[in-house]
């Protein structure tokens, strides 16, 4: 359904919007974006968040929207594409699915440092973050207690059909009743079963994230927290949290659990430091060995970052100016690490899509 | 781009004639064969040497219509910036002052990258050269059809002619001003108020300095503002520069250090009233055209047209939403 704002974001880059052309654009925008790739996704991201982005892309999805809705200017439109492609996203950020993840995941991840990115409208920032906190919440419901007395109730139903049948001395009947019988038996054992492996993924995650934090240690630096400093741990302490997050989106807590691990550093860094200085403090040996995951660099700032200093890079004013960061942006440690975290669940939200 | 033999004109940088000819001026050299992109082809992002040419758009040379302003914005991003004010209180002036300005290259940041306007810009400042043979400069008032029309400039920084940026300028007819003051409806139609990045407030200091006229010059401007929170939408992305024009009358005045007190007065007022309901609220003391001998205050004009440039400050990204009632007590953890 189309935005109520859909006339405002059109003014952004037309100053009288025909209100007649504003549904059918909508519809086409929505139409387009049915179908995605994962290149795609990144791409209309892209458009969304920097001006003057994908110009190959823009023709393409410029001519999609041409064909679907035929009054829409074909050349000379960039920053109306721009608003189209915020259509496109907002209308699959309405249902939940893995692109509507990813999608919504890319501009959480790529809200960063602040002022970096140029939303061509507010609205779909805002509706990205309602998304998350709905779907974390969704996908990670409490036990459904009364799942086994709707089955046995079911089964009841399917149980006395049978019996009728077997009364009734039909032989059509009892076959009938017997076949829907074990149909339905299968059914909720299905059900209960898919219920049962959520119920066991997200005591998983749960378990797991205890164990992390109790346990006082980084895994992958093979220190004992106290030894480490914030500064030191944020980015592996990110990396470690991303890999016990077990299902999409992650639940908000995740953020506040980094901040409790890395509470448990011998120096509990809150001072803000240079963002190329806290990606320089990341230990040698786990930035060497941690997987580049910087193939939409501009969607993930710092796995950018991270990527440069794995090659050897110098992480100069060039190098930030390529990512589209002006000036010299501070961050706190727990800052740089949530911000870490949240690329890296684009990323997996971006592979799960493919 | 044309090149002039004469050593004063600055036709090559600025696409003005210096004797005024609007074509067929005889001092214009030729082409060098090698010269670089014409100012139209500098503003357009880099294209393929292999793709077709494109065609081009022919402009009068006037203010932009709401129509060719819209072109303008589907194509490439723009600030958006709207003067308002009073009749008289120097809105014109103000720009025509800053075209002046990059004619005569006091912009050292900011380079002349084209416009489709210099017809408009020439006719505001047309007045206040000598060769208008005007007795005192002057500035045409701009008309009441002139609302939602755009003046528009093309300029890059200094030293990245790549990194191209544009200004849509429109002043609001000093006449309608109380009209927007007074009428919802008339803001709501208003299509550059409706667009607007930079809003620019003008306070006529002409108006402040006389102790009973003062009054109703802050009430039309805090009532214009009030009109701008409930008919624009996200008012708080809005940038709002208010304008103390016409400086020099505080600086000429007999009790000049009351004046000030009262603009001082006046701008804490503003900033309390309105500092939550806009994204930010400056204030800037102009004179783009003194009397008295008085130079015009080159610096705080620069500054603000420097702050039209600056890219947008956009709202931070929403932080992240918790439920405050989680099924599960992982999913509640940190909540305070």
């Amino acid at each position: 359904m189309m935005h109520p704002n859909f006339y405002h974001w059109h003014a952004h880059a037309e100053l009288k919007p025909e209100p007649a052309s504003l549904e059918p654009r909508w519809n086409a925008a929505a139409k387009f974006a049915e179908k995605l790739s994962a290149a795609d996704i990144r791409s209309l991201l892209r458009l969304v968040l920097f001006p003057g982005a994908e110009p190959e892309f823009a023709n393409r999805f410029s001519g999609e929207l041409v064909k679907l809705e035929p009054t829409f200017p074909p050349e000379r439109n960039a920053e109306l594409l721009r608003v189209m492609a915020a259509a496109a996203v907002h209308s699959r950020l309405e249902k939940s699915s893995n692109v509507a993840d990813a999608f919504a995941l890319g501009l959480q991840a790529a809200a960063f440092p602040q002022g970096r990115i140029e939303p061509v409208c507010q609205d779909v920032m805002t509706r990205a973050a309602a998304y998350l906190a709905e779907e974390s919440e969704r996908v990670r419901p409490e036990i459904d207690a009364g799942a086994l007395e709707k089955a046995e109730k079911q089964t009841d139903a399917y149980f006395a059909a049978l019996k009728t049948a077997v009364e009734a001395n039909t032989p059509q009947e009892i076959g009938k009743a017997t076949e829907a019988l074990a149909r339905g038996v299968l059914g909720t054992m299905k059900e209960s079963h898919q219920q049962l492996g959520k119920v066991i993924d997200r005591l998983t995650e749960e378990s797991q994230f205890l164990w992390w934090i109790i346990g006082r240690r980084s895994p992958s630096l093979n220190a004992r927290r106290e030894q480490l400093t914030a500064e030191a741990y944020a980015l592996p302490a990110a990396a470690e949290a991303a890999t016990r997050v077990l299902l999409l989106p992650p639940a908000a807590s995740v953020e506040s659990l980094l901040g409790e691990s890395l509470s448990q550093c011998s120096k509990a860094g809150r001072a803000s430091a240079l963002l190329t200085e806290l990606i320089a403090s990341a230990d040698a040996g786990w930035v060497q060995s941690t997987a580049s995951s910087a193939a939409t660099p501009e969607l993930t700032p710092l796995a950018a970052l991270l990527a440069e200093r794995q090659q050897g890079g110098k992480l100069s004013a060039a190098a930030l100016k390529k990512l589209r960061i002006s000036g010299k942006p501070k961050a706190t440690p727990i800052e740089a690490s949530q911000q870490y975290l949240r690329e890296l669940m684009f990323v997996r939200a971006m592979q799960e899509v493919t | 781009m044309s090149r002039c033999s004469q050593a004063n004109c600055r036709i090559a940088e600025t696409g003005v004639c210096l004797d005024g000819h609007k074509q067929g001026c005889p001092h214009l050299l030729p082409d060098e064969p090698t010269a670089g992109p014409s100012p139209d082809e500098a503003a357009s992002p880099a294209t393929d040497a292999t793709t077709a040419p494109e065609s081009r758009r022919f402009h009068t040379g006037e203010k932009l219509t709401i129509s060719e302003a819209s072109q303008l914005l589907n194509e490439r991003p723009a600030q958006v910036v709207l003067c308002v004010g009073a009749q008289w209180s120097g809105k014109t002036t103000f720009l025509a002052r800053v075209g002046e300005m990059f004619r005569d290259g006091s912009f050292a940041r900011y380079r002349f990258g084209g416009s489709l306007t210099l017809c408009a810009f020439e006719r505001a400042s047309w007045r206040a050269t000598i060769a208008s043979g005007a007795e005192r400069p002057d500035t045409p008032r701009t008309q009441r059809r002139e609302n939602d029309t755009f003046l528009h400039l093309r300029v890059y920084p200094a030293g990245d002619s790549a990194g191209h940026l544009a200004l849509l300028i429109s002043d609001l007819a000093g006449e309608t001003f109380p009209t927007a003051v007074a009428s919802r409806d008339f803001c709501a139609d208003l299509r550059s108020l409706a667009r607007v990045d930079h809003l620019v407030v003008f306070l006529d200091c002409a108006q402040l300095a006389d102790q009973v006229k003062r009054h109703p010059e802050c009430d039309n401007a805090r009532g214009f503002l009030q009109q701008v929170r409930t008919v624009k939408h996200q008012p708080t992305a809005l940038q709002v520069h208010v304008v103390f024009s016409r400086w020099d009358y505080v600086t000429r005045h007999t009790e000049r250090a009351a004046l000030e007190k009262f603009c001082e007065a006046t701008q804490a007022e503003f900033t309390e009233r309105f500092s939550s309901c806009f994204a930010s609220i400056e204030f800037w003391r102009i004179a783009a055209r003194p009397d008295g001998g008085i130079p015009p205050t080159n610096d705080a004009i620069r500054s603000l047209f420097t702050r039209w440039l600056e890219i947008p400050v956009h709202a931070p990204a929403p932080p992240a939403v918790r439920n405050r009632h989680p099924a599960r007590d992982f999913c509640g953890f940190g909540l305070i």
